[in-house]
């Protein structure tokens, strides 16, 4: 063997052996998982990101980066097809990659020294640092697939650049730059890293352009440039396959109509004229440059894992060891001084020079909005086109800083050797150990121990897991059951934690089920791809619990609330949720204490149509007793007044339907058509001030009494309450003076003014008191308990009466005690109360027009504060000066009056609150006609298309609704009708979310209907997979056409 | 007289040159005063205002599109915030109806001042203002008592703890609060050390400054030492003026901004030195230094572009020394400091590159 090939094979057995270190990262029968870390998609997983339409998530929803990740999923999909263990897939898949990078940096390194293999140790020590340095620590937590792709590609495409150059064979990496292409898809996951990947493309073509045809003048510049398009051109085909799709899919999103709206969704504010949102955008990059210093930088140790923990347990568990000891302290700056010692004779050294400004820029852009850079990158942000997408600037710009490194490191060693050619030996030593040092200092990559057990965590998840057999039966079950249906998850945390260690922002049944799962989602400044349009997490809010409150008071009000009881047997089918998902494992306990177990089973209980169906370890999954088809038709459609809240109430109501459209999703001209042709089954008005008479259809009227702009509140008098309690102040509160009894003057000795009060009824009561303190000369404090727990501290100012309120005092059956105590030093005879003591209570009250006089019947549906019982049998309901009284309906839980006529004209309304309740107010005909629905036969051809079919449609069949998200690019074609091709479907949004058409034709051949439903995008995916795999076919012959010219 | 008796006086006067201009420096640069002028309406901090309170008192009105407040009772309070313990100006922006109503202004329990209105039926401007010593940092609170029981209408408030006067060529501000002869305004003592130190550190700046302009002449050393003093008298003079306008005819600041005052020091001290170097620079002298002076520079950057490397690793070097004394803050600071001297050093290395065209070379 030549000693090139002796070289060459000694180098890549080092890589080889090098790249088998995540074998050490595994445990014995554990698969590694993190939050950003996904489990290995199964092949049939993989299979649906071909396509351009998510079905498993939400109600389905456009896969932003499915398709750039299509290469990188592919092998541990495959494995797992032939055979291999999801363990073992995860394992090869990441040796595979991590393997890859040492062949980049080898790959590059052979190509800057002329093409010539170097001995091995002058180019271990390069290799070691890009293989492992702490960089890659959170790059491998995260497994991030565009950092991956661009850490090993970014090698790839410099040395066939330079390759290229040198060798003049410009066909033969043509051809190679379209395998690169592939390796480089994974990029197009993150648009930052590809944003990097492209500056660091265009820097280098820039350098080697000026070095190699403006001074040395070795390529033409027709040549070189020829070559960089087609280069360009190559890798932009073979990644045909998600940008052609991904490119067409942007041009229908509205935030991405222009670039300010772009920055505007996702809360980039540039704009020095709007000083408030600029400032606060500038601090948002503060905060995340908070660790980016200089320093932090220069050792790889700005990751913000490193410097904060939760609950006490560090996200890292060795960075206080790296900031402590000695030894690492002193090993973190050598690289730097390696890196900068090879900056010293740049004789001579073509691409040395480019290498060190990468190193440059990288360090400097790294440290972000963080001194003493910050001014430099903010302007860049301000001014370099694209600059303000990277928004973590260490995770992006580290990629240049570790290239330009490895390179320069290189150079130092290489240099090293031939200025002194007889201290072989003496610097071959050094060689490894400086090799070694750089695998001490990032021991974790070594070792793996960036990767936790659950031993070494006390509360932050750890990244070994191993999944229980529970979880398999139940996806195993839920697989073989029929008709298409959604999974809801419970727990309203987004970051799922259970305490097996499982960690992410998919639920774990996601991994193991084909079933769409609808979960809650963080309302990030992105947004989430996976909430359901409009809706957000108001499943959750509904169903059981609304924490989206600061205010911790307000929280508990809203978390206390007693949801519609009909959510789940109403609003979720809506959804074709037929299950609902409660796991056990789940730490709940986690981020905030509201969803205990026995939390949401009490408000699991309350739903009606909900029952525990199986139960498989600590899951448990419930079943709702009612569903609706996948895709149906429908005679007419109800118009809604208002947003997708009002669900919430529709609910409690008779009127509640699964053919709505929202006024502000429809054109008034079809909303003419629709109400023209009679195809308009009721109207129903949300929280507006008027009932208009415009339609021919039933017009109804929902109010909330939370709603400020339509209902105030006005204090009144609470006789109801007053029956029921009685108060006095205890007899040694009084004094006598001439003959009149008077509360006494506090003093300075804090002995407190005691109020008894006397709840005479059985269950536990809220109530509304109000009395009056006097202070003369001082202002002073007054503290106020409640059977001894301090509920309010009130500042009573001097020479006035100040009135004390107590709002929404819980009192228990019996006895309560109310106390009052001065909170001053030198109160003595100063303050004082006055005797008596107000009950008083609230009326709702709100002014209304009502267009036409109609019959029909006003109904009240109380949402009371849980716990709280007693709220009256009947309730006296003004109506101007007419008084009805609404009789409580215990089946339908609400308050209704008789049928009656009711006037049109200007109306004020009032009823009594009771016990902190609120209500919703219908006003509704007599008369509450019912839609029908057709279901459809559905038969899933993909998920993006569809074929529905029925053999008993007749005419009147009107409206389609296909419960996908809503999404333009969802077409229909109808086969079976004639249809006027003038008059061509309407596509809106039906439910608030789903898809609905209006069919707007003549059935005319016959009773069947045949419907293809298709998601065009797909057509743009299979088109740019067809160019994709004929120039990477074109890219393989032509390789192979060199090879077997090579050999002849 | 003897020479070395001429060169003492001499440096004692350069002594007292530096003592006063950091004297001057210190009592007449006013950079403490956080300035601070807020105009509040009244309407609008019946529903909301962080910084401007209503509290007892007040009734919201409104009149032909215009909304104000009024006050309501006889005794009325407000707060305001004051980011500093200052002395203030508060403008009321307010309305009399009654030739006899008079406003008195308290603020902890001390009257402060008595308004009288001049205007009746018209909205018009009357000021108060409070001395520093009645005032502090955050919320403070403002009683008003008026006399009569007629209405009293306030529709906005200006707060401002200094007085913006421009002159024409300095940018100086009047405050409220009067300065001491020998302290800084709010009664902070003057800092003698740095006083004493800085006159040190202008003799020495004299010295050297003498001593660069030197070879550049055909004179002897002391004669420059001599020249170059005079050079200083002028910005002393103007200051020294300054200080006594400002201790006797205002309470000024007479410099807000630092730059100003260095402005004047420099600019004043320039006519001296320009009427120098006209007199006293040599032509074959200025070019036989600045060939001297290129051969050691410019012509060495490499050897320059070297012991800026070599620096900065050293100083990384004795920053990690520091982290491992857990001195994280100093360790920083000297890293910045390192990678600016290493920027220069490799911009140096790469301009070489690119000059003597290195890439050709083997």
């Amino acid at each position: 063997m030549s000693l090139i090939k002796r070289r060459s094979a000694i180098n890549l057995l080092i890589i080889i052996v090098l790249g088998l270190c995540p074998l050490l990262w595994f445990k014995e029968g554990y698969l590694i998982k993190s939050e950003d870390l996904s489990i290995p998609l199964s092949l049939n997983e993989w299979y649906s990101y071909l396509f351009s339409w998510f079905n498993q998530r939400a109600t389905g929803t456009y896969p932003i980066d499915n398709f750039a990740a299509l290469f990188f999923l592919f092998m541990p999909a495959f494995l797992q097809k032939i055979g291999f263990s999801i363990l073992s897939a995860q394992k090869m898949q990441f040796i595979f990659w991590f393997m890859l990078s040492g062949f980049s940096i080898y790959y590059l390194i052979v190509a800057l020294n002329k093409g010539k293999h170097p001995k091995p140790l002058i180019v271990l020590p390069a290799i070691v640092f890009y293989m492992f340095n702490l960089y890659l620590e959170p790059v491998w937590l995260g497994f991030n697939i565009a950092n991956l792709s661009a850490y090993v590609g970014m090698p790839f495409l410099a040395g066939f650049v330079i390759n290229a150059i040198h060798s003049k064979r410009y066909f033969k990496y043509l051809c190679l730059a379209g395998f690169l292409g592939i390796i480089l898809s994974g990029v197009g996951v993150n648009p930052p890293i590809m944003y990097v990947a492209v500056c660091f493309v265009m820097l280098w073509l820039i350098y080697c352009f000026v070095i190699h045809v403006l001074k040395t003048k070795k390529v033409s510049a027709v040549r070189f440039i020829s070559f960089v398009l087609l280069l360009v051109l190559i890798i932009t085909l073979i990644n045909a396959f998600w940008i052609y799709p991904q490119g067409m899919r942007l041009k229908y999103m509205n935030e991405m109509q222009s670039l300010n709206s772009y920055k505007e969704f996702v809360k980039v504010d540039l704009n020095e004229k709007n000083p408030d949102k600029y400032k606060e955008y500038i601090q948002i990059l503060k905060e995340r440059a908070k660790y980016t210093g200089l320093l932090n930088v220069l050792r790889f140790q700005a990751a913000w894992t490193w410097h904060e923990d939760y609950e006490d347990d560090p996200y890292v568990l060795y960075s206080e060891f790296y900031k402590k000891s000695k030894l690492f302290i002193l090993l973190s700056i050598i690289p730097v001084i390696l890196v900068f010692l090879s900056c010293f004779n740049l004789r001579g050294q073509v691409y040395l020079p480019f290498f060190i400004l990468i190193a440059f820029i990288g360090i400097i852009f790294s440290v972000g909005v963080h001194p003493p850079f910050a001014s430099i990158n903010l302007f860049f942000i301000k001014h370099l086109p694209g600059f303000w997408i990277i928004r973590t600037h260490w995770y992006k710009w580290s990629l240049f800083t570790v290239l330009g490194f490895s390179v320069c490191i290189f150079y130092l060693t290489k240099k090293v050797f031939s200025l002194w050619p007889r201290q072989k030996l003496t610097f071959s030593f050094l060689s490894v150990f400086t090799s070694v040092l750089f695998l001490v200092y990032a021991f974790p990559i070594v070792s793996g121990c960036m990767f936790t057990s659950k031993e070494e965590r006390h509360y932050i998840p750890p990244n070994h897991i191993e999944v229980p057999q529970y979880v398999y039966n139940a996806a195993n079950w839920l697989d073989t059951q029929d008709d298409y249906f959604r999974i809801m998850v419970l727990n309203s945390s987004a970051r799922r934690i259970t305490d097996w260690g499982y960690a992410g922002y998919e639920p774990v049944l996601a991994y193991f089920s084909d079933r769409p799962i609808i979960t809650p989602v963080m309302q990030a400044s992105f947004g989430s791809a996976y909430s359901i349009p409009n809706f957000g997490n108001s499943l959750y809010k509904w169903l059981y619990i609304d924490k989206e409150y600061k205010d911790e008071k307000v929280k508990q009000l809203h978390i206390r609330n007693q949801n519609s009881p009909y959510v789940a047997l109403k609003i979720l089918p809506m959804f074709n949720i037929k299950y609902l998902l409660y796991e056990g494992d789940l730490r709940w306990d986690f981020y905030d204490k509201y969803e205990s177990p026995d939390f949401v089973s009490a408000k699991l209980g309350l739903q009606k149509g909900v029952k525990l169906d199986k139960v498989f370890g600590k899951w448990k999954i419930y079943s709702i007793n009612k569903t609706l088809p996948h895709s149906f038709l429908t005679d007419k459609i109800n118009i809604i007044y208002g947003g997708v809240e009002c669900y919430e109430a529709l609910s409690r109501t008779p009127i509640f339907e699964y053919n709505n459209i929202f006024e502000a999703n429809i054109t008034e001209s079809l909303l003419k058509q629709l109400n023209s042709d009679n195809l308009i089954s009721k109207v129903i008005y949300y929280n507006q001030n008027t009932l208009p008479a415009k339609y021919k259809s039933n017009e109804y009227l929902l109010l909330d009494t939370d709603n400020k702009d339509i209902f105030y509140k006005k204090e009144v008098k609470d006789q109801i309450t007053g029956e029921k309690i009685k108060i006095k102040f205890l007899p040694e509160s009084y004094n006598e003076k001439s003959g009149e009894k008077n509360l006494n003057f506090f003093k300075n000795d804090k002995i407190p003014i005691i109020a008894e009060i006397d709840l005479r009824q059985k269950n536990s009561s809220r109530v509304n008191l109000k009395l009056t303190s006097h202070s003369q000369s001082r202002d002073c404090f007054i503290d106020i308990f409640l059977n001894d727990k301090l509920i309010k501290k009130f500042y009573s100012r001097r020479n006035t009466d100040s009135v004390i309120k107590l709002e929404a005092l819980t009192l228990n059956p019996g006895k309560n005690l109310l106390k009052f105590v001065a909170n001053d030093s030198e109160v003595d005879n100063q303050l004082c109360l006055q005797k008596e003591i107000d009950i008083y209570t609230y009326e709702f009250n709100c002014s209304i027009f009502i267009e036409k006089e109609f019959s029909g019947r006003i109904s009240l549906y109380p949402k009371p504060i849980e716990y709280i019982k007693g709220l009256p049998k009947s309730v006296m309901f003004k109506e101007n000066n007419n008084v009805l009284r609404l009789a409580y309906n215990k089946n339908n839980l609400k308050y209704s009056s008789p049928i009656h006529n009711i006037a049109g004209g200007n109306k004020s309304l009032s009823f009594l609150q009771y016990q902190d309740e609120g209500y919703y107010v219908l006003i509704a005909p007599v008369d509450t006609p019912t839609s029908e629905i057709l279901p459809l036969e559905e038969t899933q051809i993909s998920p993006v298309c569809f074929k529905l079919s029925n053999k008993h449609y007749l005419a009147k069949w009107r409206f389609l609704f296909f419960l996908e998200s809503y999404d333009p690019l969802w077409t229909v074609q109808l086969g079976g009708a004639r249809h006027d091709a003038n008059k061509y479907e309407t596509h809106v949004v039906g439910n608030g979310y789903a898809n609905t058409w209006f069919l707007n034709g003549e059935q005319k051949v016959g009773q069947q209907l045949t419907i293809m439903l298709k998601y065009s995008v797909q057509r743009q995916f299979w088109a740019g997979l067809a160019v994709s795999v004929t120039i990477f076919i074109f890219c393989a012959l032509g390789l192979l056409l060199g090879i077997l010219r090579y050999k002849g | 007289m003897k020479t070395y008796t001429k060169i003492a006086i001499y440096l004692v006067l350069s002594l007292v040159i530096g003592f006063l201009l950091l004297f001057f420096y210190q009592t007449m640069v006013d950079s403490q005063i956080t300035k601070f002028k807020k105009e509040y309406q009244y309407a609008c901090a019946v529903d909301y205002e962080d910084n401007f309170l209503l509290l007892n008192g007040w009734k919201a009105r409104k009149e032909s599109g215009i909304n104000y407040t009024s006050m309501d009772k006889d005794r009325a309070i407000f707060l305001i915030f004051l980011p500093s313990k200052d002395a203030i100006s508060l403008a009321f922006k307010l309305r009399f109806h009654d030739p006899n109503q008079k406003i008195k202004v308290y603020v902890k329990q001390k009257l402060i001042d008595v308004l009288r209105g001049s205007k009746i039926g018209e909205w018009e401007e009357q000021r108060v203002m409070i001395n520093a010593r009645m005032m502090k940092k955050g919320l403070n609170k403002i009683e008003l008592k008026k006399t009569e029981k007629t209405k009293l209408d306030f529709y906005s408030i200006k707060i401002t703890n200094y007085q913006d006067i421009k002159l024409t060529f300095l940018r100086a501000y009047a405050v409220w609060d009067s300065t001491k002869w020998f302290r800084k305004r709010g009664c902070i003592n003057v800092n003698w050390n740095i006083c004493f130190l800085g006159s040190f550190i202008f003799t020495g700046i004299w010295l050297v400054y003498s001593a660069i302009f030197w070879p550049l002449t055909e004179k002897k050393y002391l004669y420059i030492l001599r020249l170059d003093f005079w050079t200083y008298l002028p910005p002393v003079l103007i200051f020294s003026i300054l200080f006594l306008i400002s201790k006797i005819a205002y309470s000024y600041t007479f410099f807000y901004y630092k730059f100003d005052f260095f402005l004047i020091l420099i600019g004043s001290m320039c006519i001296g030195k320009i009427y120098q170097m006209t007199q006293y620079i040599k032509k074959d002298m200025c070019i036989l230094r600045l060939k001297q002076t290129y051969e050691c520079t410019i012509k060495k950057y490499n050897v320059y572009a070297n012991i800026f490397i070599c620096l900065f690793i050293v100083m990384m070097l004795i920053s990690a020394g520091l982290l491992m004394y857990e001195l994280k803050f100093p360790a920083e600071r000297l890293t910045n400091v390192a990678f600016f001297i290493l920027i220069i050093g490799i911009l140096i290395k790469l301009i070489r590159y690119f000059v003597e065209k290195e890439y050709n070379m083997e």
